[in-house]
Formats: C-alpha cells, sequence, structure tokens
C-alpha cells in the first residue's frame, strides 16, 4: 500500500520561556484511498495535528514525508506550491473568498498555481467539480448568497481543484444540520471512492467516526 | 495576472473603501496639478512680462576706466581708489562684425544693434534730458518674438568671449525676481511633497485595515498552495491601482480647478490674468508619481499580509 503522508515522532511545543508540548511524539502513516476519522477532545492536539499535516505549520521536532519524500529542507514558497498540488482542504467554516462566485472559488488554486487568469481548461474543470458536488446551478452565486451547506460543497470542490492526493477535513460537517450533514458527508465518501482521494476528517461526531474505514484518537497529544 | 486579478477584485469588492481612497489620492493629485498649473503659469507669464520686448543678452562696450597718473611702484605708493567710469560714449565701432560672429554662437536665434544715450531737447527756454535708444527696426523686430527659448547665463559668457564685449544674460540682469520665483517653486514641491504623503498614509491606513479585515481570506489562499509572494502582490497592485486611478480623476479635478480659477481672476478687460498651462508631460509625470506612491505605500500592509500565519488564522 503507497503511503502519502508519514509522520515520524511528531512534536509540538509553543511558547518560549515556558513550554507548553502539545504533541508528544506523533507517529501516523494515512494510505492511499483511505477515509480516515481523527477524533479526540478538544485541546488535545487535533488541529495542531492537522496544520501539521497539511504542512501549514512546522513541527518542533519529527519527520514529515511525502509520498516517501522528506519535506525538511524544502523552501517556504516550495511547501505552498506542493500544498497545492497534493494537499486539498476543507475547514469548518467554508472559508471561501468572498468577492468571487462559486466558479471562481474552485478556479482559485488553479490559478493561484499557474499564475495567470483563469483558462478554459480550468473553467471546466471547475464546472465540473462543481456539478460532481450538485452545485452546477449556482455556479456565478457568490459565497454569501447561498446557504452553508452549499458554501460546504463548493469547498469540498475547491478542496479537489488541484486532484489532490489527501484531502484534510477539520469538522467539515461540525457547522451543519444533520440532513445536511449527511449529504456532505456522503458526498465526500463518494470522492474517495471513485478517485482514490485519501481523506483524513478531523471530528468528534461519533457517527462520523464509525462509518470511516479507520478511526485514530489523539488522547493528551499522543494516538492511542 | 492572478494578482491583479485578485488585487482588482478586492478594490470592487470592498466598494466604500476603495471609492475613499482613491477620492483622498485624487484630491491630493487635483491639488498638485493645480498647483503645479497656477505656479508655472504665473511664473511664464512674469518671465515674459519681465523680458517683454527685452533681448535675452545684453553687449554693452567697456566702460572707460579712469587711469592714475601716478604709479605705485617700489617708491611710491599710491593710497587711493579709482573713480568709477565716466559716463562717457563709448561705441563699438565693429558692431557689424560682432553681430556678426554673435549670430554663429549656438543658441543665438536674432541679434540687433542698440544704440543708447543722453540727449537734450530744446524748445524755447525749456531744455530736458531725454534718454535716446536707436535700433535697427528689421533685426530689433527678429529679437522681440523671441521668448519661447530662455537663453542662459553660459551663452552670455561665449558671447563675451568672442566678441570682447561685456555682456549680460537677463537672468544676471534680474537675478532676484529668479531666486523670488525659484523659492515659490520650492515651497510648491514642499506642498505638493506632503501631499503626497498625507495620500500615501492615507492609502497605506486603509490597506492595513483591508489585510486586517481579509487575514482569514489569505490564509486560506496560502492554504490552498498561493506562495507569500503572491499574495505580496496582491496588496503592492492595489495600492498602486489606487494610485494610478486616483491620479486619473485627479488630473482632471486639477484640471477643472484650474480652469475655475483662470475664469474667476480676470483682468478688467475680461482677458485672463494669467494662463493656467499644463502639459501632457505634467499629466504623465503626476500619474508617475501618485502610482509609485501608491505602491510604496502598499509595502508595509503587503508585507503584514505575507506574515499572516494560516495555522493560527484558520481553525
Amino acid at each position: 500500500m503507497e503511503t502519502v503522508i508519514s509522520l515520524k515522532d511528531i512534536k509540538k511545543s509553543y511558547g518560549d520561556k515556558v513550554k507548553t508540548e502539545v504533541l508528544h511524539g506523533i507517529d501516523l502513516d494515512i494510505n492511499k484511498g483511505e477515509f480516515c476519522a481523527l477524533i479526540g477532545q478538544s485541546g488535545s492536539g487535533k488541529t495542531t495535528l492537522l496544520n501539521i499535516m497539511g504542512l501549514l505549520d512546522k513541527p518542533t521536532s519529527g519527520t514529515i514525508a511525502l509520498f516517501g519524500k522528506q519535506i525538511e529542507n524544502t523552501s517556504i514558497d516550495e511547501i505552498a506550491a506542493i500544498r497545492g498540488r497534493t494537499i486539498g482542504f476543507v475547514f469548518q467554516f467554508h472559508h471561501l473568498i468572498g468577492a468571487f462566485n462559486a466558479l471562481e472559488n474552485v478556479m482559485m488554486p488553479m490559478m493561484a498555481s499557474s499564475g495567470g487568469l483563469a483558462t478554459k481548461a480550468m473553467k471546466e474543470r471547475a464546472r465540473y467539480l462543481l456539478d460532481a458536488v450538485g452545485m452546477s446551478d449556482r455556479l456565478t452565486y457568490k459565497p454569501d448568497e447561498i446557504s452553508g451547506g452549499q458554501r460546504q460543497r463548493v469547498s469540498i470542490a475547491r478542496a479537489l481543484a488541484m486532484d489532490p492526493k489527501i484531502i484534510l477535513a477539520d469538522e467539515p460537517t461540525g457547522n451543519l444540520d444533520t440532513a445536511m450533514s449527511n449529504e456532505v458527508f456522503s458526498l465526500l465518501r463518494k470522492i474517495n471512492s471513485e478517485q482514490k482521494t485519501s481523506f483524513l476528517i478531523v471530528t468528534h461526531d461519533t457517527k462520523v467516526a464509525s462509518s470511516c474505514d479507520r478511526t485514530v484518537e489523539i488522547v493528551d497529544g499522543k494516538l492511542v | 495576472m492572478f494578482e491583479i486579478m485578485v488585487a482588482v477584485r478586492y478594490l470592487i469588492d470592498e466598494k466604500k473603501q476603495t471609492a475613499f481612497i482613491i477620492l483622498a489620492c485624487a484630491v491630493g493629485v487635483a491639488v498638485m496639478v493645480f498647483l503645479y498649473g497656477l505656479i508655472s503659469g504665473l511664473q511664464v507669464s512674469l518671465i515674459d512680462r519681465t523680458l517683454g520686448s527685452q533681448p535675452h543678452i545684453v553687449s554693452n562696450a567697456h566702460k572707460e576706466k579712469p587711469r592714475s597718473i601716478v604709479r605705485s611702484d617700489e617708491k611710491t605708493t599710491v593710497i587711493g581708489s579709482e573713480s568709477r567710469g565716466f559716463d562717457r560714449p563709448q561705441y563699438i565701432l565693429d558692431w557689424k562684425q560682432k553681430i556678426s560672429s554673435i549670430e554663429n554662437i549656438d543658441g543665438i536665434v536674432a541679434a540687433a544693434p542698440h544704440l543708447r544715450g543722453a540727449a537734450l531737447v530744446k524748445r524755447g527756454d525749456i531744455a530736458r534730458s531725454v534718454m535716446m535708444n536707436g535700433v535697427d527696426a528689421e533685426s530689433f523686430g527678429r529679437i522681440i518674438p523671441v521668448k519661447k527659448k530662455i537663453i542662459n547665463s553660459k551663452i552670455a559668457r561665449t558671447v563675451e568671449k568672442r566678441t570682447s564685449l561685456q555682456s549680460l544674460s537677463w537672468m544676471e540682469t534680474n537675478s532676484q525676481l529668479l531666486v523670488a520665483l525659484r523659492s515659490q517653486s520650492s515651497s510648491s514641491y514642499m506642498i505638493q511633497f506632503f501631499v503626497m504623503v498625507a495620500v500615501a498614509l492615507g492609502i497605506a491606513s486603509v490597506l492595513i485595515v483591508s489585510v486586517v479585515q481579509k487575514r482569514r481570506e489569505i490564509a486560506i489562499m496560502l492554504a490552498f498552495g498561493t506562495a507569500r509572494r503572491q499574495i505580496v502582490k496582491i496588496f503592492l497592485y492595489q495600492g498602486a491601482i489606487v494610485g494610478f486611478t486616483g491620479s486619473v480623476i485627479g488630473s482632471f479635478m486639477g484640471t477643472a480647478l484650474a480652469e475655475f480659477f483662470r475664469s474667476i481672476s480676470r483682468n478688467p478687460d475680461g482677458t485672463p490674468q494669467f494662463p493656467i498651462e499644463i502639459e501632457p508631460l505634467t499629466y504623465m509625470i503626476m500619474i508617475l508619481i501618485a502610482t509609485l506612491v501608491g505602491l510604496v505605500s502598499a509595502a508595509m500592509p503587503a508585507k503584514q499580509a505575507s506574515k499572516v500565519d494560516p495555522a493560527t488564522v484558520i481553525h
């Protein structure tokens, strides 16, 4: 089985004078096509772990490898580019960009990566993704013109824009009602089975966790 | 292009903020354009009036120096000073040659002889002393329209060297006026400089607020792979676009203001007191300066934006 992300003995502490260690040596491998839940109490270090896996934050010690390649000695802009190509993010709050409509929001990662304006191919891909998340009739709507569930679906489409190998989702359904939450969850599952995209979903919803392939629990900065 | 596109969309999205800051920039540039037009118009008209029908360089025969009869030598020391020259008329006998050699000097457009001296006018018992001016109507007529190209003191020195006549340019004879004009110009530059500083501070503060408002969006852009230098560019472009747009609008406003000012300050006969002339190049320079000012004032906000830490902002 191919490993997408591999964490070895990841430690993270905050503070200059009084050091508070949040993660105490985490080892975690996420394999290709895996649909994994990360559960834990608030304050257990879930978000810190997710940030480190998403290359948004640096560990104090330990190593991270993407497809077996260590990323320690990579420049910040290169890391941004790698992140853009391999990792997709879905957050509890949609985090769409208010000035852009749904189609443009999905195209943003593609445009940022190319450094240019939207091409026909980008438009086609964004349309295809929005169609896949059931938003094809809201292409020109801005984030404040659609519902919370719809926004979340647009941000899932955006997370898929660069055809990432793994999607890190932080409470993707935490802000939605049950019906909407089920809908979004089954959308993630569908993407997982169709595209073989790996998922790591942070959740405290036991129902969500139980319908994942694998559950990882973090307690006080350690995996159990 | 991606960065420009995001910059433009951000500015459009923040309609009110953008309108205010562009207006502030426009007012600043309008003041600059107006001030520049007013002062340069005023100065040109003053110089025109001063020069009027005057030549730009006047060359005179050297004044005759009185020579002392006794000279200092080893035995004798003469104490005293030479008196100023007699007002005895001096003549330039070879004036035709001199004029043609002056006309050959680079930068000389026209040269004409001028005869000047004191005379007495007598009628019956009454005598009056008058100043006589004699010119050669044809060649002097060529001097009068020469206004545009202002001849400087360097040419006067050349004339002096070639003709051995004492030559003074109009700049030397009117040096006080020029000093006054120059200090007027420099005070207007000072005002323009501080206006631009105020505009820069305005643009910077609005963009700083915008960076704070957009921290989450900046963080998410970083998360989906936007490089930090791209984020920097997005904000730099916003500053430049504000400076450019504001200065284009400001140029129109300044011109309108200058026209209005000209229309209310008229001579009794209805003609404008002085022209307000703003050349296309001036507008271009103003727009360039304002755009650069916008770019520079966006530097701090842009740096701040690039320092957003996605890990702490997003969750």
